[in-house]
């Protein structure tokens, strides 16, 4: 256990308020920790402070105190009716007030949604144009390429006759 | 259901003897407390006067199953810091000369020192003396510091009164003391220098 968990127990032991188990522990540590022996020593020496502070008695009530509490209460009635329904208003005016704005909040959400929702489809031909653009362009690269290929088969032919016919004008000749 | 709750009960349904009952069960307690807050003999009574009018007229918003005595101590210590506020009290002295005698007191005061042995000036004395040390605290860690020790309440009952965790308590209550205690060192301190002198 650390230092300032002990620390954090002095309060409760000296109220009496700890288990047999942590009054131990803190003991142990007390024996040895100057720190913790301070503060136990200024727990105490300021619960003298407030006792020495009241070694004389507070006033009693007098014996007629509670009629006097009772005259004031009527006399604190009228302006107290006055305000009551007032208080009560404002009381219950702040959970309204704050249903109210989780209601609207759910309320703006809702429509910004709704709203996002909507745009939603104006997108999709983009898409759409955009797929089928794309497809087109593959076809055409695709029709491009092959004759491209088409041409270099063509052009390869055209120079192998090329070199093959003067060696068979040749042959003929001998 | 405690008698506590049962007398609640018959009060927030408007039964006038039942509050009396209230009153004069918790009176001697208000009276005490405001007194430790306030030390004015004058204004106990119109504060604990104003404390009672005050849970009269807010009983019906009181919830029967929560505790009567940290709503009674909560509303106590707010009427005696609106008291408090208005007198602007401000810390009267806040280096006071300490004699060797008073400092013992508080040392050891509890454990071998009986104040009911010490006669009534001297008694006077040490109260004055204890009473200038503690004019040092605000009067919110002044009431902590009073109702940890005076009224015996646990740091469980604290935190119910003043709304705050266990942990909140326990550092505000290391923070009062510990300014209490400095108070009380730099006094020891300055008494000492004059006897050297």
């Amino acid at each position: 256990m650390s230092h300032q968990n002990l620390k954090g127990w002095l309060e409760d032991y000296a109220e009496n308020s700890l288990s047999a188990e942590m009054t131990q522990d803190l003991e142990q540590h007390l024996a040895m920790c100057r720190d913790c022996q301070e503060q136990l020593r200024t727990i105490r020496l300021t619960a003298n402070i407030l006792r020495a502070s009241l070694l004389d008695e507070a006033p009693a009530p007098a014996a007629g105190f509670s009629r006097s509490v009772f005259l004031a209460i009527e006399q604190q009635r009228e302006n107290y009716l006055f305000w009551s329904p007032l208080r009560l208003v404002a009381l219950k005016a702040v959970p309204v007030m704050a249903v109210l704005a989780v209601a609207l909040g759910i309320f703006a959400y809702t429509e910004i949604s709704s709203d996002l929702n909507a745009q939603q489809p104006a997108e999709e031909p983009l898409l759409e144009t955009s797929l089928e653009l794309s497809s087109k362009w593959g076809q055409e690269a695709a029709v491009f390429s092959e004759q491209i290929s088409q041409d270099k088969d063509r052009v390869v032919s055209t120079l192998l006759e090329a070199e093959t016919l003067p060696q068979e004008q040749g042959k003929e000749s001998k | 259901m405690t008698v506590d709750k049962e007398l609640l009960r018959r009060c927030q349904l408007g039964d006038q003897a039942a509050f009396e009952v209230l009153v004069k069960k918790h009176e001697r307690r208000v009276f005490g407390l405001v007194y430790q807050m306030v030390r004015q003999p004058g204004e106990v009574e119109d504060i604990a006067q104003e404390v009672f009018t005050k849970i009269y007229f807010s009983l019906p918003q009181f919830r029967i199953e929560a505790s009567f005595e940290a709503w009674l101590y909560r509303i106590t210590v707010n009427q005696c810091y609106d008291y408090l506020r208005k007198r602007k009290r401000q810390a009267q002295v806040t280096e006071s000369d300490l004699s060797e005698e008073e400092a013992a007191f508080f040392e050891r005061f509890g454990s071998i020192t009986q104040p009911r042995h010490l006669d009534i000036s001297k008694r006077l004395e040490i109260r004055q003396t204890a009473e200038r040390l503690l004019s040092v605290l605000p009067p919110k860690d002044r009431s902590l510091l009073i109702l940890k020790e005076m009224e015996e309440l646990s740091i469980e009952e604290l935190t119910q009164i003043f709304k705050s965790s266990a942990s909140a308590i326990k550092l505000r209550l290391f923070r009062a003391r510990n300014q209490l205690k400095a108070v009380y060192e730099k006094s020891r301190k300055k008494e000492k220098g004059k006897h050297r002198v």
